[in-house]
């Protein structure tokens, strides 16, 4: 289980942080966070989508990475299994948290409980009360994270205020004829996206908002190669996936 | 005069919901073709009560364009869930639920041969069936602020105040949907030679005329039953409640939590409502003027108010519970209190009024000389409505242990339909099944009629054919998948006062 502790030089004066080897602590994450500069790659791989938090409603841009939950299908112990790994992965067992000193600011918290973390071999994170050079690196990439994860939320603001998405109800039908409804992904709407003035596609094009919504709808696509990553693993076989498309209010 | 002709206007009489409702239906479907006029009299008071719906009204809602979040402010409406009835089978500690949400499972095993044995009696039919339950006992919201206006992780209907429902009605109405309001009173009702109404004589806007006339004028039924001299039936040899006391009370705490269920508790001589909405509570009594004099009403409705009575601020109203022989007849069609009314229980008065609306809306002749094959067709599905709402009304009463002479007097056969009576037969040996419903005009389902009926005790002995009963497995799944999402729903949902407030503040997002 990961367990996020705020990072601390007192605290972690000894910890070593080891360089990954496979990605084995993404193997439960079915679906992982992206940012919009990692779509055009992303697509290569996975769906990329929008996915709405369920509490708050909030959407966020996620990559799928399998189709049940808790099923991770470009993870295996030899090998990972699509053209690019996701930003998110690669900052384990890192992550941004709450600053409990100050209000509405970010810090950076560490994962005690992840395998990256050593007191034996590995680069150190402080060298005293100042972080070395790895642990710089890493809050760069950190920084860069945030300024992203700005843009895209800047991005999804627009798309909604462009009426620009719509829901689509994924519906997986196995071969035993069993089948599983999932809700709360969203997408861009094609039919929308073709009615935009000239002057937003010029707007759009400029601030490579034109070239993630297309990665995006290609992208979907990449769920017939979800479907057949599945079916070479031990679940209950696949038929195929329907993609259903919200049809509005009534 | 043309023996046919297209209609082009028609005429609501009467301001209230149910005139407004049926007044924006018809109006969003035939705006393009139909004139619709309401015609609302500034000297008659509308009600004013009726504060429950079906989830039946989100539809409704939607339909008109009405949107969720301005709804739910502007009527200080809440979310409903279900209503809970409170010794209603005994007199002390009888609690039991009928949720909106159907049994888990429901069209693939029915629990009820199953449930008691899987849960080894350790819960309710209602527990066992669905999380709403629990959703209920614990103030929890029906769906997040995450969620589209209308959409529902639990189905869900609403309170509200009627009288603010009416204002907004109104102004949607008038303002998006081009219905025609004329603010003044019928003074009289001009007949055609064949029966049909000719038209309304206003005391300021003279002669209105119309191709089809709405009677949305109240209990008077001022156009069907005045006029147009159709019998009402009455049904006070089944219902004996005929009398309601009124009243709003405010909250104690303004941040105490709201009831997310229509709370029913049954009294010697009826029964009380309790309805939360976001700024203050609804109650009432209805009870049998019968079985307990004005006096004996107020003391049993000042009790269970406890200090918060104030008895020049109870608003009490009569009635005969019934319904008119047909609900449309020539050019004159009823809907609402005009057509009839049994008594509050169900909340089934709004969800009639829907039904109509929509059934009219939908229906509405393309000309004169189809009017009499429709209105045809709308009184045989109508009729078969009010007989489905009869006996599941009736239901609640028949399975009562209470012994005052108001519930023995209930219970009493000859006060029991014969429709019911078979049913009620039929379940002793197998439980309700949709087969037991197979019109579709049918009020209530075969779920609402298993909530009822295992909520209350009744005992069906499924042991004459064991042999149908092998699911016991299915049953299982369905009662652990339920448990489940019960465990998923506790962490989602917030709480029922927390979400009204959020959407108060923020609305639901768009998509």
């Amino acid at each position: 289980m990961p367990n996020y502790v705020l990072l601390d030089a007192a605290k972690h004066q000894k910890k070593k942080i080891l360089p990954h080897t496979n990605f084995n602590h993404s193997a439960h994450q079915h679906h992982v966070p992206v940012t919009i500069n990692e779509f055009v790659q992303a697509s290569t791989s996975f769906p990329v989508v929008f996915m709405k938090d369920p509490q708050e409603g909030k959407l966020h841009a996620t990559a799928l990475l399998g189709i049940i939950a808790g099923k991770n299908l470009h993870f295996t112990e030899s090998d990972w299994l699509g053209t690019y790994v996701p930003a998110s992965i690669l900052r384990a067992p890192f992550e941004l948290g709450p600053d409990l000193q100050q209000d509405k600011t970010l810090t950076l918290y560490v994962d005690e409980g992840s395998q990256y973390l050593s007191e034996n071999q590995g680069q150190t994170l402080f060298d005293g009360e100042n972080p070395t050079q790895s642990l710089l690196q890493v809050q760069k990439v950190f920084a860069d994270y945030f300024t992203d994860e700005i843009a895209t939320q800047t991005f999804i603001a627009k798309l909604l205020d462009c009426n620009l998405l719509k829901e689509i109800e994924l519906v997986v039908q196995y071969e035993n004829s069993d089948s599983m409804k999932i809700k709360g992904i969203y997408t861009i709407n094609e039919a929308a996206l073709r009615l935009l003035s000239d002057e937003v596609i010029v707007d759009f094009n400029k601030q490579g908002y034109l070239m993630a919504i297309h990665a995006m709808l290609a992208s979907l696509g990449q769920v017939n190669r979800l479907i057949k990553l599945h079916n070479g693993s031990e679940e209950p076989k696949i038929a195929g996936v329907q993609m259903r498309f919200d049809s509005g209010e009534e | 005069m043309r023996l046919s002709s297209q209609i082009k206007r028609i005429i609501v009489l009467g301001g209230g919901t149910a005139g407004w409702i049926t007044a924006g239906l018809l109006a969003k479907k035939h705006a393009a073709g139909v004139k619709v006029t309401l015609i609302e009299s500034p000297d008659i008071s509308t009600i004013g009560v009726g504060e429950g719906t079906w989830p039946t009204m989100r539809q409704t809602l939607a339909k008109l364009g009405v949107p969720e979040a301005k709804f739910l402010q502007k009527c200080h409406a809440t979310f409903k869930q279900a209503s809970k009835f409170v010794n209603w089978i005994n007199p002390v500690n009888d609690t039991y639920y009928h949720p909106f949400t159907e049994p888990q499972g429901f069209n693939k095993v029915d629990l009820s041969p199953y449930w008691r044995e899987v849960t080894q009696g350790e819960c309710s039919f209602s527990q066992a069936a669905t999380y709403q339950h629990y959703l209920c006992e614990n103030g929890l919201a029906p769906k997040t602020i995450a969620n589209k206006q209308y959409e529902a992780v639990a189905n869900y209907g609403y309170h509200l105040d009627a009288g603010q429902f009416i204002e907004l009605l109104r102004e949607h109405c008038t303002a998006e949907l081009k219905v025609e309001l004329i603010s003044d009173t019928v003074s009289r009702v001009l007949m055609a030679e064949n029966e049909d109404i000719k038209s309304l004589m206003t005391k300021e806007n003279g002669e209105l005329s119309a191709d089809l006339y709405v009677d949305c004028s109240g209990m008077r039924s001022k156009l069907l039953g005045e006029s147009l001299k159709v019998p009402f039936l009455p049904c006070d040899d089944i219902f004996f409640s005929d009398t309601a006391l009124a009243t709003q009370i405010p909250y104690t705490d303004t941040n105490a939590p709201i009831s997310s269920c229509t709370i029913s508790t049954a009294q010697d001589a009826g029964w009380i409502w309790d309805i939360g909405l976001q700024h203050r509570r609804g109650v009432g009594y209805v009870y049998s003027s019968q079985f307990s004099t004005q006096e004996q009403a107020y003391d049993t409705f000042s009790q269970y108010l406890g200090d918060k009575c104030k008895i020049d601020k109870i608003k009490k109203i009569e009635f005969t519970p019934g319904h008119r022989e047909i609900f449309w007849k020539n050019n004159c069609v009823a809907v609402g209190l005009s057509a009839g009314f049994l008594e509050p229980l169900e909340a089934s008065a709004l969800m009639l009024v829907e039904t109509s609306a929509n059934l009219i809306a939908e229906q509405l002749p393309a000309n004169t000389q189809q009017m009499p094959m429709v209105a045809k067709r709308f009184n045989a599905s109508m009729l078969m409505k009010w007989r489905g709402v009869i006996d599941f009304l009736k239901l609640h009463y028949v399975l009562s242990k209470r012994d005052t002479p108001f519930w023995v007097k209930n219970r009493d056969p000859s006060s029991v339909p014969d429709t019911l009576k078979e049913l009620l037969e039929l379940w002793r040996f197998r439980s309700p099944s949709e087969y037991d419903f197979t019109d579709n005009m049918e009020a209530f389902s075969a779920a609402s009629y298993q909530y009822i009926l295992y909520g209350a005790g009744f005992q069906t002995d499924f042991s004459n054919n064991a042999y149908l009963y092998d699911k016991s497995a299915l049953a299982s799944k369905q009662i652990m998948l339920n448990r489940q999402r019960l465990e998923q729903l506790k962490y989602l949902l917030p709480r029922h006062r927390e979400l009204l407030e959020k959407v108060n503040q923020v609305g639901f997002p768009a998509i």
